[in-house]
Parts: structure tokens; sequence; C-alpha cells
């Protein structure tokens, strides 16, 4: 299905060239106002990180074997990637994405992934259905987070967005949009597959992957609630379940947002591990310049007789718009460890102590094209 | 002292000869369009990319002005508070989570009219004083 995918996607991009005599028809007058038929953008950051824990690895997500701390003083691991995205629009119903990322990944290396690849068919404006490679939208900001442009902090709190254990899938998915006089309601089913390289070089594969996700937009105002579960191979019983809840308020001059969430796993020994975690954000915007803090919490709700997996931080940074389409972005996490917990930090050296503070320096710069 | 009130003038009347002329801007669909009136949340989740039909179901294509226009700035601005930056930001997100594409954008009111008087799916902001009977004013924002 992976490499079927990209194959399928590849497939629809040759076929801008036919699809144009076809799609005279749909456009006569106004030609000059369709999208064009094939597009090319692109995204990126470049960043700079450095823990103050020398014993063990900050990192982005758990797909990093490796990060600021132990491994390197200042790491560009952390943050930094490249995407591309072709978009073409084979006629007015039809469109296909193809987006490639670069960036540190579970092997070490930044080998480009496909990261979506689908087509999508509009069976009415409302309606639509798509096929590929989907990212999930399981969290508020999760198939955005990479886009660090499109977000005002450096990157996803940590605490949250370690939860989303799978990240995309290769699947089919309608979407149906109710709008009225002042909100637009949006709703997504989902049903898939994937399979995933973690850092142990462990194939983890998904199936079943069944998700609904609905996003209610009014006005300043977006709430969002997800649930997905999955049959995974590698727990005992293979079965994955993770809830969201969100809400953002943003009118321009400032901006708040908060989100939940609750993942319910089994480890191999058939040890159910429920975690939850959640975050709260707010800033103001001054001009270029757009400051903000952050409040995020992970913590285990299961006991496993293991040491636990927690930890909170305080965030405080800023966004500077710099110019069209770069911006640079300046934060500092405050992480408090959990008593005899690790946290989030990965490659743990022997001997390292658990608990305790950890502060993150982080500058990086963000753009798209 | 005497001179603190001499300086407050200096220093704010530039800054009210400088705020640009408050133009109205008028939301336009084709004469051929039977929609009638949009409230100003749906004109703006047409221009956003969250919504892309017109009430009665048929297909809305939203047309902008160029980037770096004024009246750009000023359409969202009072539509949705945020500035060119923040509108990137969005277009950003939008475009590569695959939920919608940015509107064409042409180079002024004139050229938007002209595109959306000939053809009933169409969505355009314009200067009012481009307005005419060609297409019909669904929205006024002041």
């Amino acid at each position: 299905m992976t490499a079927y995918s990209a194959r399928l996607a590849a497939l629809a991009m040759l076929l801008p060239l036919a699809a144009d005599s076809l799609a005279d028809d749909d456009l006569p007058a106004a030609s000059a106002a369709a999208p064009a038929t094939l597009a090319l953008n692109g995204f990126g950051t470049l960043g700079l990180a450095r823990s103050s824990e020398r014993g063990a690895d900050f990192v982005f997500d758990n797909l990093q074997p490796k990060g600021t701390g132990r491994s390197h003083q200042w790491s560009s691991d952390v943050d930094s990637r490249l995407g591309l995205q072709l978009t073409a629009n084979l006629n007015s119903n039809l469109s296909a994405v193809l987006q490639i990322v670069s960036e540190y990944r579970w092997d070490g290396t930044y080998t480009p992934m496909v990261n979506w690849a689908n087509l999508r068919y509009a069976i009415t404006p409302a309606l639509s259905v798509r096929i590929g490679r989907i990212a999930l939208d399981s969290f508020m900001a999760s198939d955005s987070r990479k886009i660090g442009y499109s977000n005002v902090m450096a990157r996803p709190p940590t605490e949250v967005y370690r939860l989303l254990v799978l990240r995309d899938a290769d699947a089919i998915d309608a979407t149906y949009r109710y709008s009225d006089r002042d909100f637009v309601n949006t709703v997504t089913v989902l049903y898939g597959q994937r399979t995933v390289t973690n850092t142990r070089s462990v194939n983890v594969h998904s199936t079943d992957v069944a998700g609904v996700f609905e996003r209610f937009e009014q006005g300043p105002l977006t709430l969002h609630a997800a649930y997905q579960q999955r049959r995974v191979d590698n727990q005992n019983p293979p079965l994955g379940k993770f809830m969201s809840l969100g809400a953002a308020w943003d009118p321009g001059p400032w901006f708040a947002s908060a989100e939940w969430v609750k993942a319910i796993n089994f480890n191999a020994a058939n040890l159910k591990i429920i975690r939850a975690a959640w975050y709260l954000n707010g800033g103001v915007r001054l001009g270029d310049f757009s400051p903000y803090v952050t409040l995020s919490e992970l913590k285990p709700i299961s006991e496993t007789g293991q040491a636990p997996v927690g930890q909170h931080t305080y965030a405080a940074g800023v966004r500077w718009d710099v110019r069209r389409n770069v911006d640079v972005k300046f934060q500092w996490d405050h992480i408090r460890l959990n008593d005899n917990s690790f946290g989030t930090l990965q490659n743990v050296a022997p001997g390292t102590r658990p608990g305790g503070k950890v502060n993150v320096v982080s500058l990086l710069t963000d753009f798209v094209f | 002292m005497k001179a603190l009130p001499t300086l407050l003038a200096s220093l704010i009347l530039p800054l009210l000869l400088a705020l640009p002329a408050q133009a109205e801007i008028i939301v336009i669909v084709s004469a051929k369009n039977p929609v009638r009136t949009l409230s100003n949340e749906q004109a703006v989740d047409l221009f956003l990319g969250k919504s892309n039909n017109f009430p009665n179901g048929s297909k809305a294509v939203p047309l902008d002005q160029a980037e770096g226009a004024g009246i750009r700035d000023s359409f969202y601005r009072k539509t949705t508070g945020k500035g060119p930056a923040q509108m990137n930001a969005h277009w950003a997100r939008m475009l590569f989570t695959g939920r919608a594409q940015p509107p064409v954008a042409v180079s002024d009111s004139e050229a938007v009219k002209k595109l959306v008087a000939a053809d009933a799916s169409l969505i355009g902001y314009i200067d009012r004083d481009a307005l005419d009977s060609s297409v019909r004013a669904v929205l006024s924002l002041h």
C-alpha cells in the first residue's frame, strides 16, 4: 500500500496534460480564476536547540533516536526539516497531493519520506473523499505540526503530541462540511493502515486504523474533537485508542488555545497503559512580534509498576514575522520531570538520575514558499 | 512643560494623517448568481477556504486581490482581525494539510469585477467606487 499509494500519486501527477483538454469544458470563461493545474510549494525549519541535561536527550518526538543534551550541546536535528508539496488540480473536482518531507528520522538520517500522497475527489462542494496517504487529524494541530510557519510555538508541546503515536495512514476517508449562517462544521471518517519503523528499527504494523475527526469553526473560535483506534502488532491485546478535545480562540490581537488528549495502549505483557496530557497556550500580537506562554503536562493515569513517564513544562517564547513567509522564533522550555521519571527524554545514559529540572532553549526560523 | 502638548501633537498628527482613508469594501457575486446576501461569517469562510459553497449549495470560488494591495490587507483585517503574516500562516496550514488552496489573486478591483461578472461561481471583493450593475453586492464592509 505504501509503495502503491506513492505510485498512484506519481501517476496522478502525469495526468494534468490529459486533464487540461477535459478541463476546458468545466471552466470556460474564468480560466484566469481557476487554480494552477500544477503547483509546487514548500516549507521548512532550520533550528538549533540546547538542553541543560547532559545525561539524556531532549527530542521532538519518539521517532528521533538522538537530540540535544547527551548527544549534542546544540542540536539542529530536533526541529530542522524541509518539505516539498506538489498539488495537481486535475479538473474542478479531482486533485492530487504529493508531499515529501526530509527530517531527522528513526535511523539517524534525513532520508525523505512520503508524508502525503492522495487523490481527492469532491462529490459535491460539501462532500469529498480521499484515497492514499493521509496525515491524521488526531489532535488540533497534529496534521500541521511539521509546518512551523503555520504555528505560533517553536514546536507543539511535546507532552501532548508525544501521545500521537500514529501520524498518518494509507487510507480512505470522507469529509463532510456543513455550514450555516455563522459557522462551519467539518466531520471526517477514516479507515486505513500503516507500518512505522521505530528507533529500535522494529516495524510496527497498524491495521484497521479507524478515526472520526470533528472540527467546528465560528469566527475566531475553533473546536476540535477526535477519536481514533487501531490494531497494532506490538501490543497485547493489539489495541490502541486515542481521543482528544481542543479549543482555540484567535480574534487577531491575541490568541489562546487548549487541548486535552488521552491514550490507552497495552504493552507486550498485557499491561494496560493509560496516559493523559494537556496544554494551555496564550499570547498577544504586537506588530510583527507574538510573545506567548505555554503550560503543558503529561501524566500517567494507570499504575504500571514501572517508572512513570510524566512531566510538565513551562514555556515562553516569541515569534517574530521577519518578512513575508519567514519567521524567527525563540523559545525557552523549563521542564520538570516527575519523581523517578525521565519524562519524554530519550537515550538516557546509565547512571543518570531521574526527576529534576531541565531547561531547553531553541532558536529557529521557519519559511514557506 | 509647555512644549509637551506641542510635542504630542507633532507626534500624533502625522499618525492620523498617515491612516489610510477607510474606503468601503463590497463583497460581490455575479448578477447571474441567485445569492442575494451573505453574512460576514459566510463570506469570510469562503475566503479562508473553510467553506466552498454558497448558502444554496452551489459551488463558490473566491478571488483574491493582489498580495500587498491595501484593499486586501484591509479586507482581512476587517473581517478576521488578522494581518498579512497571520493570513500567510493560515494559508500555509490549509495548503500543507491538504484542506484548501489559496484563492487565485488578480491585479485590482476592475479585474475582480470583470471575472466575477462572467462566472456565477466566483466571489470577490472590490472598492465601492468600482461597483456597477454587472455584479451584485452581497455584503458591505465599513
